[in-house]
């Protein structure tokens, strides 16, 4: 259940859910195979609850997004609505991560999925964002880049905020943290950001788990129905609350605090497993 | 714009069904594309053929007529 809590709160706050998967079980000495078909399995339980979660937050959008991509391909033209016009933007932002993720997560897990170099990419996710709010203000200071909605966003734009949470395949880079930050170098504010980037991150991780599902039916596969819905209801009333929590933080608030958790924590890390305090 | 929705669909169809029928041999390219009988994943194919939907309406908002 604490795996499960985890789980709902570092997907959605920009500090890396891999990363700290990753990290903490060496630190804090829970003995967790993570090559074990019912750990992942369970993972897959947790991803679901996750992203239902997100979609339970953002019902009301979702279903004006859908109706309108669906009007726009029977229609087969593009209006200007602004519901049509946020759902194709998601698409196109959807789509490098899709590709990416599909063909290099397994490898790039492979290279990277190890204490050392996830604490050097949780320190560089902290430079991200510090990096992301600099510019932002120095932006928003010289007064020619005012603040936009999601709509006004160019496919460009779009294209490039889905490149930045491809960077989230790098176990130590957050999701949340590099779409926003890509979202406010697009010249979104804070909250519509956050929004953007969870709203970019749903069909994500919704795709991600139901492909995953099979493994749940795996032979030697040793979580019962009930550990599986109690896992996937813990991560996903923690997600909500997660979300629930930084849409409201992200209207007064910026990156920087979860920058700080991740520079001491990656290079807390850093030390420990090079020194080999921990192993 | 629609020359290249067509070959864009044409193309991931066809990479839908190499990721189908795996007949490559296993190298670093071929497993990740998912052409290669070494650990063969329903992903690929799910991936292909959601490009080659978008393909698709790509090609079908490129050849409607425009709006009056």
């Amino acid at each position: 259940m604490l795996l499960a809590v985890l789980q709902g709160v570092s997907e959605l706050f920009p500090v890396s859910s891999l990363g700290h998967t990753v990290l903490l079980p060496p630190l804090l000495h829970w003995h967790i195979d993570e090559s074990d078909v019912s750990f992942l399995a369970f993972v897959v339980v947790l991803h679901l609850g996750t992203a239902l979660a997100l979609l339970v937050f953002y019902r009301d959008e979702w279903v004006r997004i859908v109706r309108a991509l669906v009007a726009s391909i029977v229609r087969g033209r593009l209006s200007r609505d602004r519901d049509e016009r946020i759902g194709w933007l998601l698409v196109v932002g959807t789509v490098p991560v899709g590709i990416l993720g599909v063909l290099f997560q397994s490898a790039v897990q492979r290279l990277f999925a190890s204490p050392i170099p996830v604490a050097m990419f949780l320190m560089l996710n902290a430079f991200v964002m510090f990096a992301g709010e600099a510019l932002r203000r120095r932006q928003h200071a010289r007064g020619d880049r005012p603040s936009r909605p999601i709509e006004a966003l160019g496919w460009t734009a779009a294209l490039g905020v889905g490149l930045a949470q491809s960077l989230a395949l790098l176990p130590g880079i957050s999701r949340s943290g590099s779409t926003i930050v890509a979202g406010l170098l697009a010249d979104l504010d804070h909250p519509d950001a956050a929004r953007y980037a969870f709203l970019l991150a749903t069909p994500v991780i919704l795709a991600a788990s139901l492909l995953e599902i099979p493994k749940l039916f795996e032979p030697g596969v040793a979580i019962g129905p009930v550990e599986s819905l109690a896992g996937c209801l813990v991560a996903g009333i923690t997600a909500y609350a997660s979300v629930a929590f930084l849409t409201r933080y992200f209207r007064h608030n910026d990156l920087r605090p979860f920058g700080w958790y991740c520079l001491v924590a990656g290079a807390t890390a850093l030390v420990l497993f090079a020194t080999k305090v921990v192993a | 714009m629609k020359g290249f929705a067509l070959v864009l669909f044409v193309v991931f169809v066809l990479c839908a069904i190499l990721s189908v029928l795996h007949p490559l041999a296993p190298n670093a390219v071929t497993d990740a594309l998912g052409f290669s009988s070494d650990k063969p994943h329903v992903k690929h194919p799910v991936l292909y053929l959601v490009l080659a939907v978008l393909s698709l309406i790509w090609l079908r908002f490129a050849t409607a007529q425009p709006a009056r």
